[in-house]
């Protein structure tokens, strides 16, 4: 059998291409169970302060609860192949709540409201630059969550609890759903 | 080096790529996206992979619901790194004036 240059160079091509595709959606696989729980926690965390800025402490547990769960199904994608995507998955979370911390601790804001946009503009920036890095559906989340949470923040300030649970906890759990489309 | 005639065709350079780059079990569904090949045709390239023994296929329930997975074997890892090796030296002997 011979091949020429240019079948060569196309079946190169063609090689890299879903190599590249394969390593999405692997991704994907890992990255959607995540984005669904965070979704479910958000509708819990932004409901409860909807009701009463009160409330608002529920996110202590919820936090920890979502960091740990984010772990172990990170850890579990590191028992497949997955391991690589799967744990830099888990730091990159466990970097943004040290990261969350540490920030408000220094910027020490008094806004209910401040409290509860600037977890979710952390997390539009780290799926923005997921994508940027990895796979470009995590880009077009990236913006959605930005973009939600901005228009809450500035058009829908007396609402803006009510808003992030039904848009930004639905968005997150239609978008794990997105990823896991593919 | 030889090219290697199962792996060359299209869809099964396709497929071979997917499960190389995956290293682990692939579900059907997954594979069919991949390489874009319809289910019988997929079903057909698989045969001719699990014959040469470059790929195994698994099949099993989930609930009640059938599931077929494909796992690249160590033989078909050696078998698709010669032949990417076998296509860059025929690219690189055109860029050099070497094709033969």
């Amino acid at each position: 059998m011979t091949i020429s240059p240019d079948q060569a160079a196309a079946a190169l091509k063609d090689i890299e291409t879903v190599a590249a595709r394969s390593n999405d959606l692997k991704s994907y696989a890992i990255g959607a169970p995540i984005l669904i729980m965070w979704g479910i926690i958000c509708m819990m965390g932004y409901g409860a302060g909807a009701i009463s800025p009160a409330y608002g402490v529920v996110w202590f547990p919820l936090s920890a609860i979502g960091a740990a769960a984010t772990f172990f199904l990170a850890r579990r994608a590191k028992r497949g192949a997955d391991g690589r995507i799967g744990s830099r998955i888990g730091w990159t979370w466990g970097a943004l709540i040290v990261f969350y911390v540490a920030a408000f601790a220094v910027l020490r804001p008094t806004e209910p409201n401040q409290f509860a946009a600037f977890p979710a503009l952390l997390v539009a920036l780290s799926y923005a630059l997921m994508g940027i890095w990895t796979s470009r559906r995590y880009i077009v989340l990236g913006i959605a969550v930005a973009a939600f949470t901005l228009v809450g923040y500035f058009a829908l300030a007396p609402f803006f609890s009510l808003w992030m649970a039904v848009v930004m906890g639905g968005g997150l759990v239609l978008g794990g759903l997105w990823l896991k489309q593919v | 080096m030889e090219a290697n005639e199962i792996i060359h065709q299209t869809v099964r350079l396709k497929i071979m790529s997917a499960l190389n780059t995956a290293n682990e079990a692939m579900e059907f569904t997954r594979l069919k996206s991949l390489s874009g090949a319809t289910d019988g045709n997929l079903g057909s390239h698989l045969n001719t992979l699990e014959g040469a023994g470059y790929v195994t296929v698994e099949k099993d329930f989930v609930g009640k619901k059938p599931r077929t997975r494909v796992t690249i074997t160590k033989a078909g890892k050696q078998a698709f790194a010669r032949h990417v090796a076998y296509l860059r030296d025929v690219l690189e002997g055109a860029s050099t004036g070497d094709a033969s």
